[in-house]
C-alpha cells in the first residue's frame, strides 16, 4: 500500500467512513505502528477543532443579525403603536373638505375600488364584444322587376352614422337607399320608383 | 370580501346598465309631407318657406329633378313601442311604429301606401335620433311625394 493509500485509510478510519472489516483490520494494524495512531489521533482533532469551529462562526453571525432585525422590529411597532392613536385621534378634527373624505374612504376601500375597477373594465370588454356593430353607411338598391322585393342591408364606411336600414320591401316597385349628408346630420333617403309608372302615390 | 363582492357586483350592474341601450320608452316624432313637382317656368320655382326644415336637403340631388317643393301636412307624434300610429296624409297614408330605442337611436317601422291604398314601402329604419327620414315616390308624371320624418 502506498503512503498515499496509506493516509487517506487512515483518514477515513478517523472520520468512521470505513466498513467493519477494513476498520478490524486498520486498528490492528494501529496496534503495531505508534506513527500511524498518532496520525489517527491527528486527524481526529484536527476533525473536532474545525467542526466546533464552523458551529461557533454559525451561531454567531445568525445571532448578531437576529439582534438587529428584531430591535427593527420593535422599533416599527414602537412607531406604529404610536402614530395609531395619533390617526384616530386627528380623524374627528378633520372632518372638513370632502375630497379629504373621499381620499381617506379611497384609502380605505382602495381594495374595493381596484376589485370594482376590475370587474366593471371586464364587463365593460365583454360588452363591447357582444355589441352589435354600428353601421357606418348604407346604400341599397332593391333589385327591379315585378313582385316584392327585399334588400339586405349593405355596410359601407363613413366618418357619419346615417341610418341603417334593417330591411326595405317596395312592392311592385324599386327602392333606393342613399344619404344626404351636411350641417345637421345626416338624412337618409328612400326612393321608391314604381315599376309600372301609370300611378304612384 | 363580502362587500368588496357587492361593490363589484354592483360596479358591474351599473356599467352594464350604462353599456346596454334600453329599448324602450316613447320617442317625439315631427313629420311633413310634401309634394314636389316641376314648374314650367323657373320663376314660379318655389320652396314653401313652412319647409325650413328640411329646405337644404331639397336642393341638393337627386331632389333638384323638382323645382317645386309644397307642403302638404306636418305633424307632431309620440311614438310609444310596438304601437302602430297613422300618419294623415293628404295623399295616400303611412304608418309608423317604434320597435325599440336607444338615447342615440330609435327604431322604426315605416309604411307607405299611395292614393288608391297600394302598400309602396314597407321599411324597418334605425335613425340616429334627430335625423331626417326622407321617404320619396314618384307618379307617372313624375311628380313626386315625399314624407319626412324625425324622431328623438
Amino acid at each position: 500500500m502506498s503512503k498515499k493509500q496509506h493516509d487517506a485509510d487512515l483518514m477515513a478510519f478517523a472520520d468512521g467512513e470505513l466498513d467493519e472489516k477494513q476498520s478490524r483490520e486498520l486498528e490492528d494494524a494501529l496496534a503495531r505502528d505508534s506513527g500511524a495512531r498518532a496520525k489517527v489521533d491527528a486527524i481526529g482533532e484536527l476533525g473536532d477543532l474545525l467542526r466546533g469551529h464552523l458551529e461557533l462562526g454559525a451561531d454567531a453571525v445568525p445571532s448578531k443579525k437576529f439582534d438587529a432585525l428584531w430591535r427593527e422590529i420593535d422599533k416599527g411597532i414602537e412607531r406604529e403603536g404610536v402614530a395609531e392613536p395619533a390617526k384616530a385621534a386627528a380623524v374627528p378634527t378633520e372632518a372638513g373638505g370632502f375630497m379629504r373624505k373621499v381620499g381617506r374612504w379611497f384609502d380605505r376601500y382602495r381594495g374595493h375600488v381596484l376589485t370594482g375597477a376590475v370587474s366593471a373594465g371586464a364587463v365593460a370588454a365583454l360588452a363591447l364584444l357582444l355589441r352589435n356593430p354600428t353601421p357606418e353607411m348604407r346604400d341599397q338598391q332593391a333589385g327591379s322587376g315585378g313582385g316584392s322585393n327585399k334588400i339586405e342591408p349593405t355596410l359601407v364606411k363613413d366618418t357619419h352614422e346615417p341610418a341603417e336600414i334593417e330591411s326595405l320591401d317596395t312592392p311592385d316597385g324599386t327602392g333606393t337607399v342613399f344619404n344626404l349628408e351636411d350641417e345637421d346630420g345626416t338624412t337618409t333617403v328612400i326612393w321608391v320608383t314604381p315599376d309600372d309608372t301609370v300611378e304612384g302615390i | 370580501m363580502r362587500s368588496r363582492l357587492r361593490l363589484a357586483a354592483l360596479a358591474c350592474c351599473a356599467l352594464a346598465a350604462l353599456t346596454t341601450p334600453a329599448f324602450a320608452g316613447d320617442a317625439d316624432c315631427d313629420y311633413v309631407e310634401i309634394t314636389a313637382t316641376n314648374a314650367k317656368d323657373a320663376k314660379d320655382a318655389s320652396i314653401d318657406p313652412e319647409l325650413k326644415a328640411v329646405e337644404k336637403k331639397l336642393k341638393k340631388a337627386p331632389f333638384t329633378a323638382w323645382n317645386t317643393f309644397k307642403k302638404l301636412s306636418s305633424g307632431t307624434l309620440t311614438l310609444t313601442a310596438n304601437k302602430p300610429d297613422t300618419l294623415k296624409l293628404k295623399q295616400g297614408s303611412s304608418t309608423v311604429m317604434l320597435r325599440g330605442r336607444n338615447p342615440k337611436k330609435v327604431e322604426l317601422t315605416v309604411t307607405m301606401d299611395n292614393a288608391d291604398g297600394k302598400r309602396i314601402l314597407d321599411a324597418k329604419p334605425v335613425v340616429k335620433a334627430g335625423d331626417w327620414l326622407l321617404l320619396v315616390g314618384t307618379n307617372a308624371k313624375d311628380d313626386g311625394h315625399i314624407l319626412g320624418l324625425t324622431c328623438r
